[in-house]
This record gives structure tokens, sequence and C-alpha cells, in this order.
């Protein structure tokens, strides 16, 4: 029989010959070792430590797991390439954290999936881990395999590789999964009785028992049900109330420096806004806000408990909190006696935004970012981004005022109806920043730098784009050259996002069940880590689309019809296909739709949720 | 303002710490204790925390020394037990002392290191006296050096810098308990002496096979 855990002289074989190995020894501070418990549960990031330690969604599963004394849950990262590479030479597998258990010996695994980039990374994890890929290879001597997280509302791509996907919020479910688990094994029952089990839980998705058909031209006809607990659609999860619902008070600090090392409170989920290109803004609806005094609390009690000397606040849109001048009023108080830097992301540049971060960065002013999305009052409006080029201009005023010397601009290429006007949009504005600020300061202001930055347009499902075509890498080539060129100007620094994993994020977004075996053939060619461009490497997958023979271009250049079937149709996500539809006819009228708490467009959310938003009750 | 030196163990899984991680640690671990901590002034103030002597990521340690200043003098429950329910396994303070205001920082009067090396030689019979006398009888003792300065590799001395240099057989390892130049006047990293003991006894046992415990450091003031 194999081990079921790696011992000591295994692992300090291995630690001294990578690099940071203090990424893998586990025993962080807070960090939980559990011996003898019914149900152990890894929770597994598909990418390296120093990434997956910032993310806040496994310090909040890793923590309401933990707190029942039955089940243990423990961490595994992508091991780094040296890491994996000595794994391979010595025959270990991939373990994890805690109890240095290999992958294959867990009761459950959990992979949450956060970017399709990461795909790869979920296969060769398994791979690592002595795990077969394929859901039905696998009996009850293996662990449950679950996926959840933003990619989870398309799970198709990965349906054969996964028993269960969790659609929605995590913080219940996945403890009753456990649960169920737990009852399973006691009653001796098997795989097929656990999945009908879980199947009548609440956000949960069992892929293999649903069948899908698809036309001759390749477009899915429906799903046929092959079990009675197979319903349709599958509703997702949704945590009513957050200000009661569990959370870290005492997180995982890790080791060894993350992407963020910081305290961390989430505000509120959901967002109101509407923007049409954003995923998170749709499937994460109503929006659920903690109290302001939850929030002071959880905020004074993790940095007590972690000693960080940094704080920030999670949410889609920051400044949007009921409450947010009180709240960031004390909290900047509280920061500013203790020598711990508050940082605010994703804040919505109005006059009281101006003067936190005129406070918080008082001696450094370390940068503002600002995220217009687009060049023209035209397709903010097609995108819905609410803002006007007054805003925008207005807010930078302020800034140059105010002395910041640095401001990051983001924008997008690609957006459904760009035209070469919308790139001169982006030209013309950065060069109305720069008049302005000589306008303002003069001679002085020659420190003064912009970046901007360019990300390529990606249709995600649940978003009124979900039918439209992605430019194609050549057409987004040309219009990163064009601004290249427009953008040949002193104090200008621009950057582009890659092409080709922007097409590849594109095919698995929106793709369906028959991506598995192209996702699969990447694998055995090599590809891992695709999110690291000194990792990716596009032939590995091109050559994955010629032997799989999957035409990329279905997936991600396609125009969908109004009336077409989608993969991810059998998730219910709140926001109804008709809402959408009707976003995405606006959209081509160049209408926008109104902030939620203003106006009630009728997504179709209440069906699913209480919704406690001001505009009206349509 | 109060000075203290704090002694602490550096044990277990906590040797693959790097240094730098190290203080962030102790940073955290201060901040959550709400040790009134003395921070440098200027555009970037931090905390005026000092280790005795660096020690080399994979080391583990019985007696390590930090030095910190502090705004006013703190109660030494503090540091004794409170800080230890925010360090983790493997991590303890053993002491705590105020220092005399007088005396050199811990940095600059560091002078020896003692340290413990485990090599696994198997089971083969090695008579260590002759093996270490005649490793020491050596005329130089020439191992390469390379720098991050000169790019370079160096070949220099290292036995001026050897102050003791003892070996026992237990089982089935090889110990070298051996005593070193430590701090700013002169320095050798055992790193160095393995590699030139490895050469010289002909022993094939990759380096990450040698365990290094440091068991002391030794300070002179004045």
């Amino acid at each position: 029989m194999k081990p079921r855990t790696i011992s000591n002289i295994q692992l300090e074989s291995l630690l001294l010959r990578v690099n940071k190995p203090a990424r893998y020894i586990g025993r962080e501070l807070h960090s939980v070792q559990k011996e003898e418990i019914d149900c152990r549960f890894g929770f597994a990031f598909p990418d390296t430590y120093d990434i997956g330690m910032s993310f806040m969604g496994m310090q909040i599963l890793y923590n309401i797991l933990n707190t029942d004394p039955n089940i243990a849950c423990e961490r595994v990262f992508a091991p780094a390439m040296d890491m994996e590479k000595i794994l391979k030479e010595e025959k270990l597998p991939l373990f994890t954290l805690e109890t240095k258990t290999p992958l294959w010996a867990l009761d459950i695994l959990g992979f949450t999936l956060q970017y399709e980039l990461s795909y790869s990374n979920v296969l060769n994890m398994l791979a690592l881990g002595d795990i077969p890929f394929l859901a039905k290879d696998r009996d009850n001597q293996y662990p449950l395999l679950i996926g959840g997280g933003p990619c989870a509302f398309n799970p198709e791509p990965l349906a054969d590789f996964f028993d269960v996907f969790l659609i929605g919020d995590g913080e219940e479910v996945t403890l009753q999964i456990c649960h169920e688990f737990i009852k399973n094994k006691k009653q001796g029952g098997t795989k097929e009785t656990l999945l009908r089990a879980l199947a009548l839980l609440p956000g949960v998705y069992v892929p293999s028992f649903y069948q899908p058909e698809y036309r001759e031209d390749g477009t899915l006809v429906g799903y046929q049900p092959l079990e009675e607990a197979a319903f349709y659609p599958i509703k997702k999860a949704v945590v009513q109330d957050l200000d009661t619902c569990a959370y870290p008070k005492n997180p995982l600090v890790p080791l060894t420096e993350a992407v963020h090392d910081r305290a961390v409170v989430e505000t509120f989920r959901g967002c109101t806004r509407g923007c049409r290109f954003c995923q998170a803004g749709m499937v994460y609806r109503p929006v659920r806000e903690r109290n302001k005094e939850t929030i002071l609390n959880l905020a004074k009690e993790s940095l007590k408990s972690t000693g960080h000397e940094e704080l920030s606040l999670l949410s889609l849109s920051t400044s949007d909190h009921s409450c947010f001048e009180p709240l960031v009023t004390d909290l900047m108080h509280y920061c500013e006696e203790r020598r711990i830097s508050l940082s605010l992301p994703s804040l919505r540049l109005d006059n009281f935004s101006f003067q936190i971060l005129g406070q918080i960065q008082k001696v450094r002013k370390s940068g503002l970012t600002f995220a217009p999305e687009a060049g023209t009052q035209r397709l903010r409006d097609v995108i819905n981004k609410g803002i006007t080029e007054k805003d925008i201009m207005a807010s930078m005023e302020k800034a140059i005022r105010m002395g910041w010397n640095n401001l990051k601009l983001y924008f997008m290429v690609g957006l459904p109806t760009e035209t070469i006007e919308d790139l001169d949009g982006i030209i013309q504005l950065t060069k109305n920043i720069l008049f302005l600020n000589r306008e303002i300061r003069g001679p002085k202001g020659s420190r003064f730098r912009i970046t901007i930055s360019i990300s390529n347009f990606v249709p995600k499902p649940f978003t009124p784009f979900q039918w439209v075509s992605q430019d194609t890498e050549d057409m987004l080539r040309k219009k990163h050259d064009y601004l290249k060129n427009g953008l040949r100007i002193r104090q200008v620094q621009y950057s582009y996002h890659d092409t080709e994993t922007s097409m590849l994020e594109a095919i698995f977004a929106r793709g369906d069940r028959r991506l598995s075996e192209l996702l699969m053939k990447a694998h055995s060619n090599g590809a891992k880590m695709d999110g690291w461009s000194e990792h990716f490497h596009a032939e590995y997958w091109k050559k994955a689309l010629e032997e799989s023979e999957i035409n990329g271009s279905f997936y991600a250049h396609r125009k969908r019809e109004s009336e077409e079937i989608f993969p991810w149709d059998v998730i219910d996500c709140g926001v109804t296909k008709k809402y959408l539809w009707n976003e995405w006819k606006k959209a081509l009228d160049e209408k926008t739709t109104l902030d939620c708490r203003i106006h009630c467009e009728g997504c179709g959310l209440k069906a699913l949720a209480k919704c406690n938003q001001e505009g009206g009750n349509a | 303002m109060p000075r203290y030196v704090l002694a602490f163990e550096k044990r277990g899984m906590m040797k693959y710490l790097s240094h730098l991680d190290l203080l962030r640690l102790f940073k955290r671990a201060f901040r959550s204790a709400e040790v009134d901590l003395l921070y440098t002034e200027g555009f970037n103030p931090h905390p005026k925390i000092a280790f005795g002597q660096p020690l080399s990521l994979g080391y583990e340690s019985l007696e390590e020394w930090l030095e910190i200043e502090t705004e006013t003098e703190q109660d030494s429950e503090i540091f004794l037990p409170r800080i230890h329910q925010y360090l983790p396994e493997g991590i303890k303070i053993i002491s705590v002392e105020l220092q005399e205001p007088w005396k050199k920082t811990i940095a600059s009067s560091c002078v020896e290191a003692h340290y413990q090396i485990t090599f696994p030689i198997g089971p083969c019979e090695l008579n260590c006296k002759k093996l270490a006398t005649s490793f020491l009888a050596q005329k130089e003792i020439l191992v390469e050096k390379s720098s991050k300065k000169h790019r370079e590799v160096q070949i220099v001395d290292i036995k001026p810098m050897i102050r003791f240099f003892a070996l026992k057989t237990e089982e089935e390892f090889l110990l070298l308990d051996t005593v070193l130049d430590a701090g700013s006047v002169s320095n050798l990293s055992p790193e160095l002496l393995i590699q030139g003991f490895l050469r010289f006894s002909q022993l094939q046992i990759p380096r990450h096979n040698v365990k290094v415990i440091r068991t002391k450091l030794v300070f002179q003031n004045n």
C-alpha cells in the first residue's frame, strides 16, 4: 500500500533544493493540523503559494471548515517549476501543507476556479497528486473532486473531470457537502449514493447526471437528464445575510512574502452598477453588506491577530458601501494611530475619495489608478460604464492639483461595436490629461507620468455580451499597434496584454464539455502556469487544438443567435437570459441602464434571492 | 531609549524561513503583542529591529539574537510569554534582557559562532580523530567562494577562521562540532567549511543531506 503521508525525511530531502522552501512547509500562524477526523478536505488553489495565499475565499472556507471538529481543511498550491521537477525525480506525490497528505489520499479535494488560465494547473496538480483526470475513472477510493469560484458559473469545460460543482456562495454549502460525505461514509455508501445526496443541496451541480446533445453545426440542443435528482437549471447558492456569516478573525499569515501581505475585510458582495462586460457584477447579485460595526470589529481583530501592517477592504466597488464615509473615516483614524496603511482598491474618484486618498497617501503619493475602460462616451455607454468625459477630466484635474505624479489608466480593446474612433478616443484622452497637467503645473509638471494599460475584452457567460464574438488575434494586434503608435508620447508609458492568452480565456469562458479533450491534450504537451508569461507556450495549445480537432474560433469568435442554448444554461445565476438580451439590445442602441439603487430594471434576481435595493419593485 | 536583547530558537520547519521572512515575522509579532517599538525618522519609517548575525536558510539554531529599541520601557511579560501566541511553532523566545546603553550593538560585537554539522555517512568505519587531525594539518584549506560583488569565483584559505574542529560518529552519522569566526571583522560561512571538508574527506554526500545547527553565538563587548 502507498503511504498516506509524506515523511519528514522525504520532505526535508526536497526543501533544501528548491527556491523559497517556506512555501511548502505549512505551519503558518493560525494554520490547523488535525490527526483523526472524519473528513479531510483539501483546498486547492491552482497557482503558486504567493498568489493563493492572498486569496480571501480560501481563508473564509479554511476558517469555516476547521471550526467543525470532525473536518480538517488543508491547503495545497501549484508547486513552482523547480519543486515539480524534484517531486517527479523523487517519485513523490503532491501533498497538502498541513499534514503532508498526498492528494489521492484526501476525502474531498476542492479547487477554486478563479481564472480560465489556471485550468491547465488543475490537471497538472491532479497528475502530480496521483489522481485520474476523468470523474468516471475514479471510484470512492479517490477523493471527491469539487470545483467552485467564479469560473464554476460555466463549469462545462471541466465537467468531465469534476464530480461536483458548487455554484455561488460557498460558506454554507461546502460544510453541507462535507457532512453529506461523512454520512455517506458511515452508512457505507458508494460514490453514486453520495452524488445523489449532494445533488439535492443548493447550488450543487453534478455534471455526470446530465448528457449534453449537440447539433451538426456544433451548437447545443440541450441536456438530457440521466438521474431523477438532475434538476434543471441549478440555482446558485446565496448567503442571504453577510453580516452574520462567518468571517475569519484569525486568518493564516503567510510565512514568506505573498502578493498581498495584509488583513482584508470583505465589506459587501455584489454590485449595483451593471457594467455590461462584468461577470462578477451580474453573478454576485444581490448586493449584501456587512454592517459598519461588524467591519470595524473584523478589521481590528484580524489586524491584532496577524500583526499585518496593511489593511484592505474587499468588494467590487469599495466606495459603494452605504456607510462608506463614516466607515473609512473611522478606519483611517484607527490605522493612522497604529502605523497601519489602509488600502482602498476599486474606488470611484469622487470628492470624498480624493479627500481620503490625500490623507492616506500623505507622504508618498504612490500612484492613482483609474478605469475608464473605453476611450469615447459612446463606447462607455455601450458597456454601461456610467462615467462621463466630464467625470474623468474632473478626477484627473483633482489628482494633478493634489500632486499625484503617476496616473494609471485602464482600458479594454475589442469591446463590442468598437471602431477606430474609440481607439483615437484613448489617445485623445491621454493627450488631454497631459495638456491639463502642463496648464496646471507648468514646467513643474515634468515629472508627471501616465501609464496606459490595455487589456483585451473577453466575452463572459452571464453578461449582456455573452452573444458577441471576440476580436481575432490579428484584429487585436492591429489595435495594439495603432495605440502604440498613437501613444508614442513623452511621459506616457503604454502596456498591453498578450493576445494568445486572451483567446484561450475566451475559448474556455464560453466553452462546453468537448473542451476536456483539448485541456488533456494541452496538459500532455506540457501546458501549465499559463497565466505566467514566462511559462506560457502558445505552441502547446496550437498543437492541442489540432490534435483534438477543436476549432477555437467556434468558441471565441462566433457571434451567437438570440435563441442559442448555451452550455451554462444549466446554471441559474439569478439574472435572466431575457434581461441580459435586453441589456445587449440597449448596448447596441448606446442606451445606458441606471444603477440598481436608483431604478430596478428587473434582472430577475428577486425570484431567487432577497434584494434590498431602492429602485422600485419591478 | 530602552534597548532589549532577545534570545530565541529557530527550530524544526522554521529553518526554511529566510532572513527577510524572519524579520517580517518578528515585526508582525511585536505589532500583535503591542510592543512599543521605536521607529526611524524620515519618509519611510521602519521599526528598529536588528539581528545579531544572519542565519542561512536551512539552518536550525538553538540560540539566535535580536535587538530592538522601544519608545518606553516594556513590561517583560510582553516577550515572555505573551508574544508566543503570535509566533509559529519553532520560533521561541528564550530570554529577554534590558541592555545597558553603553554596550555596543549585538551585530557589531559578534565574534564567533558554534555549529553542529551532521553528515549521513551510512554504515562505514571512520577514524574520526585521524580525519580531523589530517584535515587541520593541511597548510592551507582552500575553497571556492562565489561572491555577488566580484561575480567570479575566488579561492580563499579558510584555515585561519576555524577556531575549533572535532569529529565523532554516532550510528550512521558523522557529527562535526566546530567554532568559526563570525561577525563584521572576520566571518566564515559553514557552507565553505562543508565544501572544503567534503572534498578533503572524499565523502560522497549531496549538500542537501547535510544538516547544520547553530548552537551558540559569542559576543565580545569592548
